[in-house]
């Protein structure tokens, strides 16, 4: 055929890595969403729709809604806390703003389950927060902040902040101050010129954190085990515990459940912002 | 009549360098001011000063006699545009020019006729849905002014505007922008570093350098009438020479140059004084036998042709140089010629000589 003969050979390896380690396991888990338990194999080769349907029989609205709530809530405190972060940090002198930059990204690198061991430690009943309070005779009883939803989001805004400064910071240092200058001298009061200029001009910087933060939250299982106990447990979680109790055709539905979510979600980044690719992460 | 801007002692710092050491200046209501100067001579920080978006370290500004000092931006009725435009990209051009107005409140279809209009004065119509990132250089300043004429601001503030337009659409907008100003009765405060442009567009020009006014007046008195060395040196070509004043008589004066005597007319300096001499290339005459009015000889060294003139340089006695635009009567001289060097007194410039 004349298309193989122009295939640029040098582009083999990628089309491999992409077909070995994306497009096979990806097949391999919708179609695994199709069959049934089998206690001994792990599944049988037989299809059925059941799974999907026990996702939304009810008994998982409960953990859905959940999963959605501690992951939007989890995302918007990112947002809340992020932005003004970004925004003052791409204002700083170029020395500053890399001591900065450099103190975001540490804990970026250390283990991620050793950095909620460290949220454990402050929250746990006598922790450092419960052990200050009382030592300060503001509370009797020490309060139970571990093992909530509360703990949860603690743990997952802690571990995702840098997803949300960091494509923000992107836009806010892009963003052409003037432009900001151009809208007081025109008329606008600083809060109107916020939210007039700097605003719009920096979105896509927020949607794109928005994607970063939120789609990773839902599928993040060890936080929500580690700090939010059983009566926080997320999408995550029950996908873990699903291919812990072998069932793996359910597991495998929970995920493409996930992945429509996150796609969703990604689509709707891009009507937003008419961009295929996110900002700032290029 | 009181002037509708007026600025007194402003100074400026940045992290402990002064950029601005003590300006005094006033805009007179339909005036078209320019601050020239060398880049980094501080016009736009003083810009920025009068729009609200700089405060002084000291000094006070005053808008109709009423000190706005400490008046936010927002609060002043100055518009500006911006070096570089600095436009709304997430706007279209219609936004972006309504954008002061819909601030201000005003009702929907008042806004969209004032839009309008403008954009009519700007020859602009028709492009109102354009995204201005989609729009050229030229267009984007067309915008920039529309959105800042529309507000009818009580003074305009105008940043270096046609600095990244190429010389033919400069001088266009140039000649548009002059229109514009004397048919809505602007009074303006124009920032540039081309003393062409300014001494087009102005009714006065204030020549700025290292934060300190070097002078005031009509492009008329910056030009011929220089009253330092930067001036002289900075507004258009210039011979520059150090002289005394030998006497003067009958409104005339005779300074001694290094390589001979020059008439001027008599601009109040006593015999005996050191002044600065300023003789523009065009009054330059060159001529090959010594005729009325040449002050010394010198040897033609070279010849550069620029089109509409032709430059000579002449070598003199004391081994310094005077150019010239002029042609010669006659025969061009040629490389090597002699020429006798002359010039008329009323177009030889005097000037104070600081010491250094």
């Amino acid at each position: 055929m004349k298309q193989e003969k122009s295939f640029p050979k040098f582009l083999l390896p990628m089309y491999l890595w992409a077909v070995l380690l994306v497009a096979l396991p990806l097949g391999y888990f919708i179609f695994l969403s199709f069959l049934k338990q089998d206690m001994t194999y792990g599944f049988t080769l037989s299809f059925t729709l059941d799974n999907y349907k026990r996702i939304f029989s009810g008994d998982y609205q409960d953990m859905m809604l959940r999963s959605v709530a501690i992951s939007g809530l989890t995302t918007l405190l990112c947002f809340t806390v992020g932005y003004p972060f970004s925004y003052i940090m791409s204002r700083l002198s170029g020395r500053a703003r890399s001591v900065v930059m450099l103190l975001i990204v540490i804990p970026f690198y250390t283990n991620s389950l050793l950095r909620t061991t460290g949220i454990i430690t402050l929250l746990s009943s006598n922790g450092l927060i419960n052990t200050l309070l009382t030592h300060w005779g503001w509370i009797k009883e020490p309060l139970s902040l571990l093992y909530t939803p509360g703990a949860t989001v603690v743990g997952m805004v802690y571990s995702l902040l840098p997803f949300m400064i960091l494509p923000c910071y992107s836009v806010c240092q892009k963003l052409d101050r003037q432009t900001v200058e151009a809208a007081r001298d025109l008329g606008a009061s600083r809060v109107r010129s916020f939210f007039t200029v700097t605003l719009p001009l920096t979105l896509p910087g927020i949607l794109s954190g928005c994607v970063l933060t939120f789609v990773p939250t839902i599928g993040m299982f060890f936080i929500s085990d580690l700090l939010g106990g059983a009566r926080s447990s997320m999408l995550g979680n029950i996908i873990n515990q699903q291919i812990n109790g072998r069932n793996l055709p359910f597991a495998a539905a929970l995920s493409v459940v996930m992945l429509a979510m996150a796609l969703l979600f990604i689509g709707i980044y891009r009507a937003f912002s008419g961009k295929s690719e996110l900002e700032g992460i290029a | 009549m009181e002037p509708i801007l007026a600025l007194r002692g402003i100074r400026k710092a940045f992290s402990g360098q002064a950029i601005l050491k003590g300006i005094d200046l006033s805009v007179e209501q339909g005036g078209f001011v320019t601050l020239l100067g060398p880049s980094g001579c501080g016009k736009t920080t003083l810009l920025r000063i009068i729009s609200g978006l700089l405060r002084p370290e000291e000094g006070k500004v005053f808008f109709r006699g009423e000190d706005i000092t400490a008046l936010p931006p927002e609060k002043r009725n100055f518009t500006t545009v911006f070096q570089g435009y600095s436009l709304f990209p997430h706007m279209n051009v219609a936004q972006n020019v309504a954008y002061g107005l819909k601030l201000r409140r005003i009702p929907v279809p008042e806004r969209r006729e004032r839009v309008a209009q403008t954009l009519r004065m700007v020859r602009m119509e028709g492009m109102e849905k354009r995204r201005v990132t989609q729009l050229s250089g030229g267009q984007q300043q067309r915008v920039a002014i529309a959105r800042a004429v529309v507000l009818n601001p009580d003074v305009l503030l105008l940043d270096e505007p046609l600095g990244a337009l190429d010389l033919k659409l400069r001088r266009e907008m140039q000649a548009e922008l002059k229109e514009l100003a004397s048919r809505l009765r602007l009074s303006c405060v124009y920032i540039t570093h081309d003393q062409e442009e300014a001494l087009n567009l102005s009714t006065k020009i204030i020549v700025m350098n290292e934060g300190k006014i070097m002078q005031t007046g009509t492009p008329d008195e910056v030009f011929n009438h220089p009253a330092n060395r930067f001036t002289a040196d900075f507004i258009g070509d210039s011979n520059l020479y150090e002289g005394t004043v030998e006497k003067t008589r009958d409104g005339v004066c005779a300074v001694t140059l290094p390589f001979g005597t020059v008439f001027a007319a008599d601009q109040g300096f006593a015999a005996g004084q050191k002044v600065g001499v300023c003789i523009r290339p065009d009054d330059v005459e060159l001529e090959k036998s010594s005729a009325a009015g040449s002050f010394c000889r010198g040897v033609v060294e070279s010849r550069a042709y620029f089109g509409s003139v032709e430059k000579t340089t002449v070598r003199l006695a004391d081994g310094g140089v005077i150019h010239s635009n002029r042609r010669s009567a006659g025969e061009q001289p040629a490389v090597g010629d002699e020429v006798c060097v002359g010039v008329s007194p009323s177009r030889v410039a005097l000037f104070r000589e600081e010491r250094v």
